[in-house]
């Protein structure tokens, strides 16, 4: 990989404190993200993949500097944001936006449409007047497949996928080079669903754009992705080419994940050779030095659980953070 | 004789002006044991029907045609003889468990009060059946949960309960809606397991509703797709995704991206978007996004047409089998 | 459509208050505080359409010059507890951790005292009056708005358009400003119109114990007290002020509820199945 890198992070970690249980205790901490390692290289979009608490949605905040780490180092655009200025941090959010996944709770609901898609240029482009951000948002609406006549509605008098194109177009308002989407599609219907991500794939291209695509779906991972991480209790259990990812699963997560997905070839009887998977985890049980996976995977020895794996690059471009592969 | 025959199903609800249907003529069939997914998008009606089955429908609507469970036609029966009915002869389980199941009890005292209600169990025998009730549904440490408060559990740990209080009245037919669209992958894949053992074990029929074709033929023999209040087309699962007769069946098909397809080429859509409950074309509810619509379409409402063996679609524009 | 009409007659109560203090200002039947010995407790008549008091004071031009008093302390103690409360409300909720802390147990503190009590403290350090009524009734409404707004901001900036606010460059002012403030101000403007019914009724029952506002400024809730000496003898002289502070406590609780729904820009929407 010669291309820029967007995001280098190395070792990045976020703990959140839990409550404390007795005023006499200590708090506990929870290791959202934990130890991560990755580059995100222009024109190469990651996608993300992991199940409730595997800290994805964390580490998309991570990235975009909304949430300090509480370890490791991360580089966004060459630079560390930590160390920025406000103003130096502002011009670098003009190159990095965000796009969620619930298309009614991402727009403020007392602002008009073209409001919401101007919003990024009034504060990363104050130099602009309003009217030349009025015009620059009704073009990017435009661009997404939204009518300028839209621009003086409300987000309650459009449908679940016509809001997440208004998402959209905000993220695209400041011509930015990398757009974190956090699931953006999993709320909506299937027919809507896939008007959005053609959408998402145009931009790609017309845009230059690179995306770092959080999803617990990997068929939409699949779609819009080069390259695709596997996250699991906040760290990284694999990594690979998509292609490579979903010929040669090497992390027993993976492989669950895969053969958990609902496929419409399959008919009512269980898909043949696929073990039932392992049943999901108490919720709180201590993970301690070992594999995190260790509790459920149907493979784990003495070592996985006294001892965590470290990533092992057993392919050019794949690596699997596990003693048995 | 069929376990659930729904005829003319038809319900209007009151609007700003006037009402609107928000399902449209609906027939059903399901055979003892029978399994039958129900798939559409929001707004389909998919929804409504689960609720009009157990006589849930939202109050002020108005419901015509007829829902026979065993030849009995429900919507004869009064409020009182629907409650006996529900929860014994009928059971619900819903998309969010933890919504479902009430904060403050605990779990053995809700799996009681079903127990309590349709099969008069109480203290020890009520306690024993329930804890009966969670080995079923394969919850380990049956005994301890039953002291839990439903905050205490998982996502996939509330499903299986609420599973199990569905379970606890023998139900003959489970209506699922949604059952696992809040829950991680890997939890949807046990639970539709659970509820494929449980339907073939106890020879429960199952309706699944969802907006997953995948968790439709992964637990369904039969399908019905619905659009705009109306059922466009039905037949056995393998055959309808195979080869989809109506334009909206084979539009939805094939936007869903598939697995293993890689980054090749671009989803299908369907354009525009779903009207809003009231707002379907006078003729048939798809005919204004549908790409091969003729002046017909707008006019006149198609009726099913017999597609050959259990297969039917609405179009005007298919030939009927001989 | 019932709602629609109780914020009408909400309206039309407070609008009548407001109206005859406005009116009071230029022109009353009478002189609301001229003594005329010969024309003690006259009921009813063309002259007085309410009769007189025990010291022959038209008692309709006490109510118009009285719903001055109650509107001005409404009103300032109202925009004062209002101001400092939100602005505290609202910067617990932008810094969290000790300033959230700090704001809100400053609150338990004030929450701790009675309005009587407190307005019976003040008075004794610097006298009664219906200046000291005011501050006592502004910081008793500092904490109830602050708790509120707190709360409703809270929920506003844990909305996924405050991060995407974020993401483009936005500081916590003017997220507070731009987004935070507009979506929680029907909830303000709603506890304000509860706020003004209650301030009404505290200042009555201040006055009525003699620490409001001081003879011979007219106050519904001084010829409450007054009345009660000659209960006997003119019931209804307890009856004019008493409906006075009811239909306009009540006329502005109907306007608040309306408010709350007129305020809401998502009213009309379309349930979809």
């Amino acid at each position: 990989m010669s291309a820029e890198a967007l995001v280098v992070a190395e070792g990045l970690s976020r703990h959140y404190p839990l409550p404390r249980t007795s005023l006499f205790t200590r708090a506990e901490r929870v290791r959202a993200v934990d130890g991560v390692d990755f580059t995100l290289a222009r024109g190469h979009s990651l996608g993300i993949v992991g199940e409730s608490g595997s800290g994805k949605s964390t580490l998309a905040r991570l990235v975009l500097a909304l949430e300090p780490p509480s370890g490791g180092r991360l580089t966004l655009f060459g630079e560390d944001p930590a160390t920025l200025s406000a103003e130096a941090m502002r011009r670098l959010r003009r190159h990095m936006q965000i796009v969620f996944q619930d298309p009614f709770g991402a727009l403020d609901p007392r602002h008009r449409v073209a409001r919401i898609v101007a919003e990024p240029l009034q504060a990363l482009r104050p130099d602009l007047a309003r009217a030349e951000r009025r015009a620059q948002a009704l073009e990017v609406m435009e661009q997404v497949g939204l009518r300028a006549s839209d621009g003086d509605k409300f987000p309650h008098e459009f449908s679940g996928g016509q809001r997440q194109r208004i998402a959209i177009a905000r993220a695209l308002i400041t011509k930015p080079d990398l757009i974190v989407a956090d699931e953006p599609v999993s709320a909506l219907d299937v027919s809507v669903q896939a008007q959005v991500l053609n959408l998402m794939r145009d931009l790609e291209t017309s845009h230059g754009l690179t995306y770092l695509l959080i999803s617990h779906d990997l068929v939409v991972v699949e779609y819009l992705c080069a390259e695709i991480m596997v996250m699991y209790r906040g760290r990284i259990v694999e990594r690979a080419e998509t292609e490579r990812l979903f010929a040669a699963p090497a992390h027993p997560y993976t492989r669950l994940l895969l053969a958990s997905v609902p496929r419409m070839e399959a008919g009512r009887a269980r898909r043949d050779g696929v073990a039932p998977p392992p049943a999901e985890a108490e919720t709180g049980d201590a993970i301690g030095d070992g594999c995190p996976f260790a509790p459920r995977c149907p493979l784990a020895e003495h070592r996985c659980r006294a001892e965590a794996p470290r990533a092992r690059e057993i392919a050019a471009g794949h690596r699997v953070a596990c003693h048995l592969a | 004789m069929s376990l659930l025959a729904v005829r003319g199903l038809t319900v209007a609800l009151p609007t700003g002006e006037g009402e609107a249907r928000a399902l449209d003529g609906v027939d059903l069939e399901l055979a003892a044991g029978g399994t039958l997914g129900i798939v559409g998008e929001s707004g389909s009606g998919k929804s409504m029907t689960a609720l009009a089955l157990m006589g849930l429908a939202p109050a002020g609507a108005r419901i015509a045609g007829k829902i026979a469970l065993d030849g009995e036609d429900l919507l004869a029966l009064g409020e009182r003889e629907m409650d006996r009915i529900r929860g014994a002869r009928l059971a619900m389980i819903f998309q969010e468990p933890m919504t479902s199941l009430n904060p403050v009890h605990r779990v053995g005292q809700q799996i009681g009060e079903v127990l309590a209600l349709h099969r008069d169990l109480a203290g020890g025998a009520a306690r024993e059946e329930a804890r009966r009730l969670l080995e079923r549904v394969e919850l380990p440490r049956p005994a301890r949960l039953l002291r839990a408060y439903p905050h205490e559990l998982s996502g996939g740990q509330r499903q299986r309960v609420m599973i199990a209080m569905a379970l606890a009245g023998a139900p003959d037919l489970l209506i699922a809606d949604e059952p696992t669209t809040a829950l991680d992958v890997t939890v949807q894949e046990r639970i539709l397991t659970l509820i494929n053992d449980l339907v073939d074990a106890e020879g429960m029929g199952l309706i699944m509703i969802s907006h997953d074709f995948g968790v439709i033929a992964r637990t369904c023999e039969a399908v019905a797709i619905m659009y705009g209040g109306r059922v466009v087309e039905r037949g056995p699962v393998a055959d309808v995704l195979a080869r989809p007769a109506h334009p909206y069946a084979r539009g939805l098909i094939e936007a869903v991206p598939r697995l293993g397809r890689g980054r090749a080429g671009r989803l299908a859509t369907i354009a525009g978007a779903m009207p809003a409950l009231g707002a379907f074309p006078a003729g048939c509810p798809f005919a204004d996004r549908c790409p091969q619509a003729e002046e017909a379409c707008q006019l006149q409402v198609p009726a099913m047409r017999p597609l050959g063996p259990a297969r039917a679609a609405a179009c005007h524009l298919l030939e009927a089998a001989p | 459509m019932w709602r629609h009409r109780a914020f009408m007659v909400g309206t039309g109560l407070s609008g009548l208050m407001a109206g005859a203090a406005l009116l009071s200002l230029f022109w009353t039947p009478h002189s609301p505080t001229q003594i005329v010995v010969r024309a003690r407790f006259k009921p009813p008549s063309w002259e007085h359409w309410l009769g007189t008091d025990q010291f022959g004071r038209d008692i309709l031009s006490m109510l118009m010059a009285g719903a001055q008093t109650s509107i001005l302390v409404g009103l300032i103690a109202v925009s004062l507890g209002l101001g400092l409360g939100v602005a505290l409300g609202l910067l617990a909720a932008a810094r969290r951790g000790w300033i959230e802390e700090a704001v809100m147990r400053l609150n338990d503190l004030t929450f701790a005292f009675p309005v009587v009590l407190l307005a019976i403290l003040i008075t004794a350090g610097w006298g009664p009056g219906i200046s000291n009524a005011i501050l006592a009734l502004a910081i008793i409404n500092v904490p109830i708005f602050a708790r509120l707004s707190r709360g409703a901001a809270l929920t506003i900036w844990a909305r996924e358009f405050v991060l995407a606010a974020r993401a483009a460059g936005k500081g916590p002012v003017r997220i507070t400003a731009e987004h935070v403030l507009p979506n929680i101000a029907n909830v303000i403007v709603v506890q304000a119109t509860i706020s003004f019914a209650i301030a009404i009724l505290a200042e009555a029952a201040l006055s009525y114990l003699g620490v409001g506002s001081q003879p011979p400024d007219p106050s519904w809730g001084r010829m409450l007290a007054e009345s009660q000496n000659h209960l006997f003898r003119s019931p209804v002289l307890a009856l004019w002020p008493g409906m006075a502070i009811v239909l306009s406590v009540l006329g502005l609780n109907l306007m608040g509820d309306g408010l709350r729904d007129l305020l809401d820009p998502r009213l009309g929407r379309r349930g979809r199945a």
